[in-house]
């Protein structure tokens, strides 16, 4: 190889340089993701409590986001140690959602290399379907997604995405295989169940992770129908709660690689229940929706909203029923005790029409229909006056005026009754 | 590499003096290695600010096993793939064959600011195929090793050797031609 002095000569002569004032700009981003990405860690841990500082807006974030917080507590019926796996499944059974982490390394057996190592979080819903995330770690420890596959119960179907490659592929089974399919995933009541049904021993009381926990393992080669090679199968088991902590898969396929999965972090929630009373029902969000928006607020304030964006929560408490404030003061104060589904339903239906208004007029916005709203200088009693258009064609407009009657009308017609409004 | 490791070890606590040791320690080769590999001082500038975002919220998940240039190196590399693969995607004309596209109209926030070497350099490296650029300006911009750049390029350390020394002659004979052609004018 000849020697590249030179080459190298020539990229140290080739500097660049920075500006002061741009690098000091990327570097407040930088800061700015850093603490954003610490204060997110810290709510993750905090998962179990939602602090609610500000009454109107968190309530006008359930209104408008529609779909809330959940607040959940792991109550964990204590038992006495003396487990059967049976007992674990039941409970398994009885919980409608969990989450859990997967990590697993493949070793090389004839180079004592690390092939690969990944690791995924699982999202299991009973009545809904599976969702599984994995990634790969790369040598410096940075994560890279590898696939994220989605499990649909209902539509009987799976969804592999490949991000690196910008593909997926969607399977669609039939009832049968389908149900054989649920077996051969990552869900824990079925390596439960294999395990169950496997020639298996106790391996007595022991700690893991402060909490005390009963061990059980299966060597047996019938374990996931033979398709692991050699395998050593741990599960360890809370003797309170009987749900599983730690699950350890070691397997070897011939004298070729070895493979040591762990299933962890479960995260079994056992008392979630519904916000509501009733599922939510988006708000159709179209003309009608906009005009019951705007005569509730113009019934309650005697106004229109200045603008049509999230400010108008800011009126909320002219929007609804005093005593309904009150009502959802529970979430407010502590952020511990929710109010009872009735009341949440209560609010979500009374502010209904302000998210209707809302969305109508963002879809309008998103799909470039040229909308303008007027409400900074229109009242309820400026029945000529526009208050609200948007484009319908090329050669027509649709208008609210401020009496709330509508007409499609002409450009031209359009452009002189603007010309009529008071200047913003 | 003690000291790289609790500069780590304190950025993953959330220190700010950390992060600005980091920024400052490796923005300009960054920069530098980014603008050699793309010839476009706007994307180079996109690239390296969101290789530093990205690691700005990495704290979480960063080790304190294996060396931070590597790490944001390879992030780098990836970031340059991507862009270089959504272009062709979008793009029927190949990059390499593709018209020097850097920036002539620099904004007051313009973040590089190119000496008139670095822009003959890179686009001189356009000439060399992209897997040979790469080489080249891991190994002369960042001296890593070939080792290094053969588990970047997930090839063996013998084609990292090849693509090096391919890279490098076509390279001095372009920029001999180059260096000639400025002397007759």
């Amino acid at each position: 190889m000849q020697p590249a002095d030179d080459i190298r000569n020539v990229f140290k002569q080739a500097e660049l340089g920075v500006n002061e004032q741009a690098d000091e700009q990327v570097f407040e981003e930088m800061l700015q993701a850093q603490q954003e990405s610490l204060r997110s860690r810290q709510a993750a841990q905090n998962k179990w409590r939602i602090i609610m500082k500000n009454p109107i807006t968190k309530m006008s974030a359930a209104a408008v986001v529609i779909v809330g917080c959940f607040l959940g507590y792991l109550l964990l019926q204590g038992t006495d140690s003396g487990i059967a796996l049976g007992d674990v499944l039941d409970q398994m059974n009885r919980i409608k959602a969990y989450m859990y982490q997967i990590n697993s390394t493949t070793t090389d057996l004839q180079t004592g290399q690390l092939k690969r190592e990944t690791q995924g979080t699982c999202l299991i819903s009973a009545d809904y379907g599976i969702r599984q995330s994995t990634e790969t770690v790369d040598p410096n420890g940075s994560n890279i997604p590898l696939w994220e596959n989605y499990t649909l119960l209902h539509e009987k179907t799976t969804i592999t995405v490949f991000h690196d490659k910008k593909q997926y592929m969607q399977v669609e089974f039939n009832e049968d295989i389908f149900d054989e399919k649920k077996k051969g995933a990552s869900d824990p009541r079925y390596m439960v169940q294999q395990l169950m049904d496997c020639n298996h021993i106790s391996l007595g009381q022991s700690t893991l992770e402060g909490i005390k926990v009963e061990g059980f393992q299966t060597t047996d080669p019938k374990y996931h129908w033979g398709m692991l090679g050699s395998l050593d199968v741990k599960l360890w088991v809370d003797v309170q709660t009987k749900l599983p902590v730690r699950l350890e898969i070691a397997s070897q396929y011939k004298d070729r690689s070895k493979r040591h999965m762990v299933v962890q972090d479960f995260n079994i929630p056992q008392d979630y229940t519904s916000m509501t009373s009733e599922p939510i029902t988006m708000p159709a969000m179209d003309e009608q929706s906009a005009i019951n928006g705007l005569r509730l607020f113009s019934e309650k304030t005697g106004t229109y909203p200045e603008e049509l964006s999230m400010k108008i929560m800011e009126h909320m408490k002219d929007l609804i029923d005093p005593n309904m404030i009150k009502e959802m003061r529970p979430i407010t104060k502590n952020g511990k005790n929710m109010p009872n589904p009735e009341v949440m339903q209560k609010y979500l239906d009374a502010v209904k029409p302000i998210t209707g208004l809302i969305g109508f007029h963002a879809r309008l916005v998103h799909e470039g229909k040229d909308p303008s709203y007027y409400g900074k200088v229109v009242t309820p009693d400026g029945t000529d006056q526009v208050l609200m258009r948007w484009k319908v064609s090329d050669i027509e407009y649709r208008v609210i005026f401020g009496d709330l009657h509508t007409e499609t009308v002409s450009p031209e017609v359009l452009a002189e009754l603007e010309k009529t409004l008071p200047k913003q | 590499m003690i000291e790289e490791k609790k500069l780590i070890f304190r950025f993953k606590k959330g220190n700010r003096e950390a992060l600005r040791r980091i920024y400052d320690k490796f923005k300009v080769d960054l920069l530098k290695l980014a603008m050699v590999l793309t010839n476009d001082v706007n994307a180079a500038e996109d690239i390296v600010h969101d290789v530093f975002l990205r690691f700005s919220q990495s704290a979480k998940r960063i080790k304190l096993t294996g060396s931070l240039k590597n790490y944001l190196v390879t992030s780098l590399i990836n970031q340059v793939r991507n862009i270089r693969r959504d272009r062709a995607r979008h793009n029927p004309m190949h990059l390499d064959k593709a018209d020097s596209v850097v920036s002539s109209g620099r904004g007051p926030l313009q973040w590089a600011v190119l000496s008139e070497q670095i822009t003959q350099l890179s686009q001189a490296l356009q000439d060399l195929p992209y897997e040979q650029r790469e080489v080249i300006c891991c190994r002369m911009e960042m001296d890593m090793t070939f080792g290094q750049i053969a588990a970047l390029q997930q090839v063996s350390q013998d084609t990292v050797k090849g693509r090096y020394r391919y890279g490098l002659t076509k390279l001095r004979s372009l920029l001999n031609s180059k260096g000639k052609n400025a002397t007759r004018r």
